[in-house]
C-alpha cells in the first residue's frame, strides 16, 4: 500500500474518477435536457 | 463544532434536494451548482497531500521498522548547521497550535535541496532512525502544500475515501425513509404519483445501498486486506440489499396495478423497519472491524471527540460529500419521476 501512494498514483486515481463524474454529469445534463424537451412537446400535443 | 459543520452539509443538500420539488424540473443554476460542488468535492477530497507530525512518525516507526513517513516541516533557514558529509541541522517541526520540538534530521546528499534554502512549508518523506534517534531525510514530496489532512494512524491515505462511503451509505437510508413516507401516502390516499414516487426512491436507494457496499469493499481491501470479511455491518448491508431487491421481485410477480402498489407499499413500511436495527443498532452490539463496534474503544474518527480526529479541512470535505451526494440523489431522483410519470401518461394515451 505504501509503494501504491509513494508512487504518486493517487493523481491518477483522481484524474479517473474526475472523468467519471464528468461523465455521469453531462449525462445528467443531457438526458434532464431532453425529458424537458419531450415534456414541453407533449403538453403541446395535449392542448392540439 | 463537527457535529455542526456535518450537520449544516446536510441541510445544504435536502435544502438543494428539495428545490424546488420532487418532481418539477431543476433550474440551470441549479445542475450547474450540483456539478461545481461535486467536482469541488472530489478536488478537496482527493488532492490535498497527507503529513504527520514528527510523534505519528516516531510511533509509526516502532509499529513498522522502516516505515516512511511524509512530515509537515516548517523550513527556517537561519536554524541550518552544516557538516561536511552527512549534512544535518536541528530544524523545528512544525505543529499546528502547539509548541515547536527541536529534531535532528539527517540529509543523505552532499547538496542541500534547493527547496530548503527557502522559508517554506514541505511535506518531507523521511525514515526515523531509533537507534540514533534522528530523522533521515530520503525525498521532498511537496513544496509549499495549500492543504493538508492529517495523518490518521490505521486509516493513512484510505480516509479519503470516507467522503464518498459515508455520504453514500446516508442516502441509501434516506431514500428507503423517503421510500417508507410514500408508501404510507399511498396507503392512506391511494394515490398511484405516490407508489411511483416510493418505488423509485426505492430503486435509487437499491443503488446506493450497492455504492455503499463497494465503497466499502475497496476500502476493507486497503485496510483489512480482504474485500469482504462478515463483518456485522458488511452482512446487516448484505442483508438490507436482500430486502429490498425481494422489494422489487415482489412488485414484478403482480400485474395488477392497485394490488402491486397496495402489497409493495405495505412491504416497504415493513422493510423500513428493519433499516435502523441493521444499520444502527446491529453492527453496535456485535464485534466487528468496523470502528464502533462492540469490541472497538474507539468510535472512529467520524464520531470522536477528540480534537484532531478530523482536522477542520477534512470536516468541511466530509460535509461537502454529505450536500453534494444529497443533490445529486435528488437530481436523480427528479429524472426518474418525471421519466415513469412522462412514460405512464404517454402509455395512457394508448
Amino acid at each position: 500500500m505504501d509503494k501504491y501512494f509513494s508512487s504518486d498514483s493517487l493523481y491518477v486515481v483522481f484524474f479517473i474518477i474526475l472523468i467519471i463524474w464528468l461523465g455521469i454529469g453531462s449525462y445528467f445534463f443531457k438526458v434532464d435536457r431532453k425529458l424537458t424537451k419531450l415534456e414541453k412537446s407533449h403538453e403541446e400535443h395535449l392542448k392540439k | 463544532m463537527k457535529a455542526l459543520i456535518i450537520i449544516l452539509g446536510v441541510a445544504l443538500g435536502l435544502g438543494l434536494g428539495l428545490f424546488p420539488k420532487f418532481d418539477r424540473p431543476k433550474p440551470k443554476w441549479w445542475k450547474i451548482l450540483v456539478f461545481l460542488i461535486m467536482s469541488g468535492s472530489i478536488c478537496l477530497s482527493l488532492l490535498p497531500p497527507i503529513a504527520e507530525n514528527p510523534l505519528v512518525a516516531r510511533y509509526m516507526s516502532t509499529k513498522i521498522p522502516g516505515h516512511v513517513s511524509n512530515i509537515l516541516l516548517y523550513v527556517k533557514p537561519g536554524t541550518l548547521h552544516y557538516h561536511h558529509v552527512l549534512q544535518f541541522w536541528n530544524c523545528e517541526f512544525y505543529f499546528p497550535g502547539k509548541e515547536a520540538n527541536p529534531e535532528k534530521l539527517i540529509i543523505n546528499s552532499r547538496d542541500l535541496p534547493p527547496e530548503f534554502k527557502s522559508d517554506k512549508r514541505l511535506i518531507l518523506k523521511l525514515n526515523y532512525d531509533f537507534q540514533n534517534k534522528q530523522f533521515v531525510y530520503l525525498s521532498t514530496a511537496y513544496v509549499s502544500p495549500i492543504l493538508v489532512f492529517p495523518f490518521v494512524p490505521g486509516l493513512e491515505q484510505q480516509i479519503r475515501i470516507l467522503n464518498f462511503h459515508v455520504p453514500v451509505a446516508w442516502i441509501c437510508v434516506l431514500a428507503f425513509l423517503i421510500s417508507m413516507i410514500y408508501s404510507i401516502r399511498y396507503l392512506r390516499s391511494k394515490d398511484f404519483e405516490f407508489d411511483l414516487i416510493a418505488s423509485s426512491t426505492a430503486g435509487l436507494g437499491l443503488l446506493f445501498c450497492v455504492l455503499a457496499t463497494v465503497t466499502g469493499m475497496v476500502w476493507a481491501k486497503a485496510n483489512w486486506g480482504s474485500f469482504w470479511n462478515w463483518d456485522p455491518r458488511e452482512t446487516s448491508i448484505f442483508i438490507l440489499l436482500l430486502i429490498y431487491a425481494a422489494y422489487f421481485s415482489l412488485r414484478s410477480a403482480i400485474e395488477n396495478p392497485e394490488t402491486k402498489a397496495r402489497l409493495s407499499a405495505v412491504y416497504s413500511v415493513l422493510a423500513f423497519i428493519t433499516v435502523p436495527f441493521l444499520v444502527f443498532i446491529l453492527p453496535r452490539i456485535l464485534s466487528g472491524l468496523h470502528p464502533g463496534s462492540e469490541n472497538d474503544s474507539t468510535t472512529g474518527p467520524i464520531l470522536s471527540a477528540k480534537e484532531g480526529a478530523l482536522s477542520i479541512i477534512q470536516q468541511i470535505s466530509f460535509s461537502l460529500g454529505f450536500a453534494t451526494f444529497t443533490a445529486i440523489f435528488f437530481w436523480m431522483l427528479n429524472i426518474y419521476i418525471r421519466q415513469r410519470k412522462l412514460q405512464q401518461k404517454i402509455e395512457g394515451e394508448f
